[in-house]
Parts: C-alpha cells; structure tokens; sequence
C-alpha cells in the first residue's frame, strides 16, 4: 500500500469511531485530520468523561513517524505539557515513538497517546496534580525517560549509552555499558536496536546535546568520557552549525 | 499473589510462548517454500493420477504451535511438515512405487536433489540453510486417498464424518526395505484441533489480524492475507510453552528418549480446553486435571470423581495404556508406554508434576525478574530475556471508552507528558 492509501484506511478507522472527523488535503503530500474526541477514562476508582476538539497533523514520513496534535479550542493552556509550535507534548518524543511503531494507525495513535494525554489534563484541572506522574523538563526528563527505558539509575552509565547511540556506533560484541560483563547484543542490545529504529541520529545527537546542557545548568561536572570524546564532539559541532545555532537554549524546539 | 501480577505473569507467558514460535516473517517464508515445492511437484510423473497432487502443510505448521527446536542442546532450524497428496485410488498404485514418484520428481529438481536427504520411514526431507542462519528441514510426506471402505469403518466407530473424510494412506519403509501403508488424517486432526479452539479464535481474530498486519506491512497486502495460524488462542500458545518446558528439562537427562511426544502433549491440552481466556489459567487446568491420573500408575487404581467422565488416558487389564489419536481409534500415541515397566508412562507424569513446580505454582512469586530467573533454565537465557523485556514493567492501567464505541474497553499503560 502507497502512503496515501494508509492514510486513507487509517482515517476510515479512526472515523468509525469518532465520526465527526474530517481530512484536509494540501497539495499532495500533507495531510491533516480533524474532529472531535468523546471518551471516559476510568483510573483508580476515579472515572472522567469529557471531550476535545483536535486536529491531527500527519508528518510527511508516517506510518513511520508519528503524528502530532493540536487542542483546537483553546482549552489547554501553553504552561501544560505543549511544544513552542502548539502540539501537544504526549511524552519524550522518543517514547511517543516506540509507544506508535508497537502499533502504527491512528485509532491507536488517540487510544494509547492522545486519550491518556487528555485524560491527565482534564485530572489535573480537576484534582491539581497529574495522576501519573510527568517527566522533568528539558534535558533532566530525557535522562529520565534513558533511566526508565535502560533500567539504569546511574547518569555516567546513561551518557555511555547515548554516545553509542549518538555515534550511530552500536557492536553487538563489545561490553554492555552496564557493567553487566555480558556483550551488548547478549544485553541492552535488544533495546538498543529497538530506540535506534525510532529516531534518527541527529535527535540522539539532541538528546546529548539538551541531557548536558541540564546537567552544566546543575553546576554538575560533565562526565569525563563524554569531555575526552573528540568525534562526539565534532558531531556535536556539526548539529548546531546545521541548524544556524549557537547555542543549544535554541535548539531545544527543534526536533527533526 | 495480586491480580496485578496474575495479569502480568500472563503477558509474561503470553510474550513467552511468543518469542518460542515463528515469527510472522519466517512463516511467510516457509509458506513460500512450500508453495515453490506445490508447484514443482505439479508434474510429478503419474500417469494413473487423474488430477493434480494436493500439497497441503500438517502437524504444528498447520496448528500453529510451532516451538523453535532443540537440537544438541542448541536452538536448531524449524521443522515444517507438508503433505503432498496423490489423486489415485490404493488399488492403482503400491507404498513403494508412490513414494518414489515423488521422490524421483524431486531428485528432477536442481535445487531439490541438493537439498534432499536421504530416504526417510515416511517423508522425502529437503533441508534448507537460510541466510538469516535460521533454516527449515522441510518434511514433505507422500500420500494418497485412503480407501472408502476404512473411511465408512471410522465413521460407524464414532468419527464425525466430517474429520473421517480427510483420512490418507502414508507409507512406511521398514527396516528390511519392505514398504506398507498406513492410516493417517492429519487434516483431520488439525480441523478437530480448529473446532476446539474456535469460539475463542473468533472472538479475537479481527481485531489480531489488524494489529498482525499493521506490524508487517511489509509481508501482507492486506489484512485478509494473514493467515489463521499466526493469530493465537491460548490453548495454542499453552502447548507451546508445554512443549519448549519438555525440550529443555529432558536435555541430558536419562529419560531423554522417554520424553512425552508432541501429539500426545497437543491432543491431551485440546480436549481439556475450555475457552479459558488466558494462558495461565488454561495451563493451570490443563495440569491439576492430567496430576489426577497418576493414579493410573497404581496397578489396583480406581478413577476418582473427576477423570473418571473424561477418558483421556486408559489403561487396560493387560497393563497396556491407550491414547487414542481422536480422528482415528486405531492409532493409539500411547503404544510404548508399557516397555521397560512402564517408563515412558512414568516420564509422562513425572513431567506434568515439573509442569506445576516450575510454571503454575511458581506465581507465588511477585516479582517477574526473579520469576524470570527461575524460568530461565526450562525455556533459555535468551527466551526469558526477550520475553522479560516484552512485558512492560508495571506501570498503571487506564481503562478507555471512546466515541461510537462505548462496549469497548481498552487497556492503556499511559505515557507520562514531558516537555521543555
């Protein structure tokens, strides 16, 4: 099936559910859906029906990327969980990633992300606190979301991790940076393999490039592998000039 | 034991039996290796045929309950069984004569004759070494029509006519090089297996056959194309994991040569299916109900209340055992069990008791990871972790409703929002 197709089936899915939902066609490749979503969440005991109007963006490389979303009314103010562009910031993006190739259509697309989304905001209205938790901003919540991902508490161990990845530089037969003493492709490397699928090197590179700048701003030492790894830091160099930035303060709404 | 951790032990199982079978990919390869092996086999030189031979796949291909095998200890390339079925009458042809017409077709082939092993009791095999390193011993078994007559016979013995139909004439080779026939079905026995596990396929076939095909687009035009057998039912996913559990704990052993059979582990677990919706449970009962006839061990036992309405395993006045293969009484998988004082009776039992310790009453355990360790030596290091990493840490649940489908409910573990 051609993109075009997949698209259509995926929206006459998602129609069958939410039938108010129309697709606006740009020229030929940019697509997006809009419409109303009616749903009731049961978490806890607690029980929340509600309903949003929300247009669905489809980026231009789906189904292998996910979509992102925008909250039309107005409803959901700048200061909770939104990017600079609108969009709704559903969870790291590397996250949100592996959370939509485990099913990649739109129907799971508002059930797993955009729905539970909702659903923490409507609490939050509601009760003040967020019913699951949040990520940290910023590069502190990258780290985090690295922590849960590899099961690994240690920051130095998460940056051995990301330079592999960063480097795009993954042996299955060297050490595992755990420190498990197993090789890679007998330990992380299942997950490794996963993440490096879902994004590409350059939002590795991001991720780096935002985890330092969190842990410079805690007036924390770099790590020493990090500060001795010269391609890294070449690679580093190259991002930023790319994007005409000097600095990585305006890097953090860029993601490609 | 929390229903919490019920539930995720389950996805742990579920995980499990999966990382144990084919995957889509290579099933879809296998499929078209057979279908290349159909088409040759075509042309097969059979002038008394008076219509194409029918080539259709057999035994756990067929039942989807395919398990990575265990060869010397290692995980080994996938035995696929296919059936190539000659249209002529038994009195139109002898054992010998049919089987080499296939086998003569096959030593036509230049692929094939490099392939081909040597003659086997029953089958031709071709062995296929695939790039990926996992490769195929393809069994193909010759066959033809078996005889109305015996078809007539099963069904006055109380085979549904239905399954008695699809009985076929294999041959056999003995060891003196003399070939006979033999009663088999195994399509019927595979659409005995399709009826007991139907209502729950039904139930879950859609909804599996989307999310299959959206994970392979690659592989599938549409949704229709995905086949039967790579959606699961618990059943088919509980004799998965009963039979990797039996490959492992035999490796090494002095019983290894007493190991119970496949057919008897698969025939067993369906007719003691009874639409449990999860893996677990339907392991559980499938245990606690084959512990009961242990007491068949006991030469002066008397079936108590609960086995005694289900006659699975029988054992005569002579000391002989019968488990009968349920499309045709003549074939009895239990045949051995009585040699060398029973042994193989006695490894039987002594395996669904392992079964209990190490699988159903391990759940007392909360925590997977050490459920995972305890695991790892009846199913692999490898298998365990990759089913490990499958199933999600706990982390909360919501229950969803949404739009014009209120009667659904799904089960969502929620991302938590993050931001700059």
């Amino acid at each position: 099936m051609d993109k075009q197709t997949v698209i259509q089936v995926h929206f006459k899915d998602l129609q069958k559910i939410h039938p108010d939902f129309e697709i606006n066609v740009k020229g030929k490749e940019f697509f997006s859906i809009q419409g109303s979503i009616n749903f009731s969440v049961e978490y806890n005991e607690i029980s929340i029906a509600d309903g949003f109007r929300i247009k669905i963006l489809i980026p231009e490389n789906y189904p292998d990327k996910p979509p992102s979303v925008q909250e039309i009314n107005g409803r959901i103010p700048g200061t909770f969980h939104t990017n600079g562009d609108g969009t709704l910031c559903l969870g790291p993006p590397l996250e949100v990633g592996l959370v939509f190739a485990e099913e990649p259509n739109l129907v799971a697309f508002v059930t797993k992300l955009v729905i539970p989304y909702l659903f923490s905001f409507c609490y939050w209205e509601k009760f003040g606190e967020m019913p699951f938790g949040e990520y940290s901003h910023g590069g502190k919540g990258i780290l985090e979301h690295y922590k849960k991902l590899l099961n690994i508490s240690d920051e130095i161990v998460i940056f051995d991790f990301l330079r592999i990845l960063a480097k795009n530089n993954y042996k299955g037969h060297h050490a595992c940076p755990c420190g498990s003493g197993n090789k890679l492709r007998h330990c992380h490397g299942r997950i490794i393999m996963e993440i490096i699928n879902i994004q590409n090197q350059e939002n590795f590179i991001f991720d780096i490039i935002n985890s330092l700048s969190y842990i410079k701003n805690t007036g924390k030492e770099i790590p020493g592998q990090i500060v001795q790894d010269k391609l890294l830091f070449k690679l580093i160099k190259k991002t930023l000039r790319k994007l005409n930035l000097n600095d990585h303060e305006q890097l953090s709404q860029k993601r490609i | 034991m929390t229903n919490e951790s019920q539930a995720q032990f389950n996805r742990f199982l579920e995980n499990l039996a999966e990382t144990l079978d084919i995957a889509p990919s290579k099933y879809q390869q296998a499929v078209e290796r057979y279908r290349k092996i159909g088409l040759w086999l075509k042309e097969v030189n059979c002038e008394k045929c008076f219509d194409e031979p029918r080539i259709y796949p057999q035994g756990s291909f067929r039942l989807g309950t395919v398990v990575r095998p265990i060869r010397e200890g290692k995980e080994s390339d996938y035995d696929i069984d296919i059936v190539c079925q000659l249209q002529i009458g038994k009195n139109g042809t002898n054992p010998k004569e049919m089987k080499k017409l296939i086998g003569d077709r096959l030593n036509k082939h230049g692929t094939y004759r490099r392939l081909l092993k040597k003659e086997g009791r029953r089958c031709w095999t071709l062995d296929y070494a695939e790039e990926d390193g996992i490769g195929f011993h393809i069994d193909i078994l010759p066959s033809i029509p078996e005889n109305e007559s015996i078809v007539n016979a099963l069904v006055e013995s109380g085979i549904p006519h239905d399954l008695a139909l699809y009985s076929i004439a294999i041959t056999e080779k003995e060891d003196n090089a003399d070939y006979s026939w033999n009663l088999s079905n195994p399509e019927g026995f595979a659409n005995w297996f399709d009826q007991i596990k139907k209502p729950f396929f039904e139930q879950v076939v859609n909804q599996r056959k989307k999310e299959i095909f959206e994970k392979n687009l690659n592989l599938f035009a549409n949704v229709d194309e995905v086949p039967d057998q790579l959606v699961k039912t618990p059943l088919q996913r509980a004799i998965q994991i009963l039979k990797r559990h039996r490959d492992m704990r035999f490796i090494g052993h002095k019983w290894e040569e007493d190991k119970p059979i496949s057919m008897i582990i698969t025939t067993l677990s369906a007719r003691l299916y009874k639409n449990e919706p999860d893996v677990y449970t339907t392991l559980k009962n499938i245990i606690e109900k084959l512990k009961a006839y242990n007491q068949l061990l006991n030469p002066n036992f008397k079936l108590t209340q609960g086995t005694n309405n289900l006659d699975l395993i029988k054992r005569n006045n002579d000391g002989t055992w019968y488990i009968p293969n349920p499309v045709n009484p003549g074939e009895n998988f239990a045949d051995r069990w009585r040699e060398n004082e029973h042994r193989k009776a006695r490894v039987f039992f002594q395996w669904i008791e392992w079964v209990e310790t190490d699988i159903v009453k391990i759940l007392k355990e909360d925590d997977l990871s050490k459920t995972g360790k305890i695991l790892e030596p009846y199913f692999g290091e490898r298998i365990i972790n990759e089913a490990f990493s499958k199933t999600l840490i706990s982390t909360p649940t919501l229950l969803i409703r949404q739009g014009k489908d209120l009667d659904k409910i799904d089960q969502v573990k929620p991302s938590k929002p993050w931001s700059f």
